[in-house]
């Protein structure tokens, strides 16, 4: 009785396929990518102009800034973004507090919340692009 | 029953790499066998075709978590039963299916029209009698039998262990015997 059971089970009858469920589908992924393109434009949108307000409060620091440039080096940023890779939370943290010494070595009040603007946006992005797939947009079959 | 199709395999990589056309041909091809999943599992038409819905979306969500260990339609399972329990436990399981007589005639394959008959109503009785069953057992039935996958894939869809989903199958198909066997004496008699 057990054999013909499992017969049984193999050969249930079930429900035809709504006609317009697929389609339905299809509209609903639609919305939701164009949702999230939408979203990752306001969010890119919000760094861009946080950045852009860390370098307009940074313009009175541009000498010191100079001076500190040569101090970064190509061997550097790989073990950066390497660390970035294997640790983003902590690589992350490194970044912080390392703006935070670079704000304390620049003079004026708005340093440190300036480089804050800066650096976090620009952690996010490369974060963002460590994450992202190869052609994980725009790619069509 | 196993359907393995490496084309399914290579859509779902693609549509990791960034490709929507591919995720959107996944669509078109997994669909009626999901609908047939989930259909099992839920209380109602209505209710299979917004977990289906869902299901996807939250697939397209997760896809860059997707790992190649396994068939494409026990990952879009394991999707519809998390999405189906929550459903659950919002509110109490209902009934599962009204399936329609002509439904119950297509799957017939017996010789004569008696046996025809006979074969046709135990289906029926059988489609009945799994409606009744505790929800977790009808997911193993779905799972096992629309689905088609073995006990191991089952036991990771569901996330519980391999010796679980042997109970709750025996279990299930020793209600529906009882059932099938109470509703033969009742004709006999």
């Amino acid at each position: 009785m057990t054999d013909r059971l499992d017969e049984l089970l193999f050969r249930l009858p079930d429900e035809a396929l709504p006609e317009d469920l697929i389609p339905r589908v299809h509209a609903r992924l639609h919305a939701l990518r164009r949702r999230e393109k939408w979203q990752r434009i306001g969010g890119h949108l919000l760094l861009a102009l946080s950045a852009g307000g860390g370098a307009w409060l940074l313009r009175p620091q541009i000498g010191s800034l100079a001076e500190w440039a040569p101090n970064l080096s190509m061997a550097g940023l790989e073990q950066w973004a390497s660390g970035l890779v294997a640790s983003p939370f902590g690589t992350a943290v490194a970044a912080a507090s390392g703006a935070v010494g670079l704000g304390e070595s620049l003079s004026g009040a708005l340093s440190l919340p300036a480089l804050i603007l800066i650096g976090a946006p620009a952690t996010l992005w490369m974060i963002d692009l460590l994450k992202q797939p190869a052609g994980r947009e725009g790619v069509t079959v | 029953m196993r359907h393995p199709n490496t084309d399914e395999k290579d859509l779902l990589r693609r549509a990791q790499a960034g490709s929507t056309g591919a995720f959107d041909e996944l669509v078109r091809r997994l669909t009626p066998r999901l609908f047939r999943i989930v259909r099992r599992m839920a209380s109602d038409a209505a209710q299979a075709e917004a977990l289906v819905q869902e299901t996807w979306l939250r697939a397209w969500r997760a896809l860059p978590g997707w790992r190649e260990s396994g068939e494409p339609i026990a990952w879009l399972a394991t999707i519809a039963v998390n999405l189906a329990r929550d459903a659950w436990r919002k509110k109490a399981p209902i009934d599962f299916a009204d399936l329609s007589e002509a439904e119950v005639e297509r799957a017939t394959e017996a010789p004569g029209p008696e046996e025809r008959l006979e074969y046709a109503q135990d289906l029926g009785r059988l489609a009945d009698c799994v409606q009744r069953l505790r929800p977790e057992h009808r997911t193993v039935i779905a799972l096992r039998y629309d689905a088609g996958l073995e006990y191991q894939e089952i036991a990771r869809t569901m996330g519980i262990p391999v010796n679980t989903v042997r109970t709750h199958l025996r279990r299930a198909k020793q209600q529906l015997l009882s059932a099938l066997e109470a509703g033969d004496d009742r004709s006999a008699g």
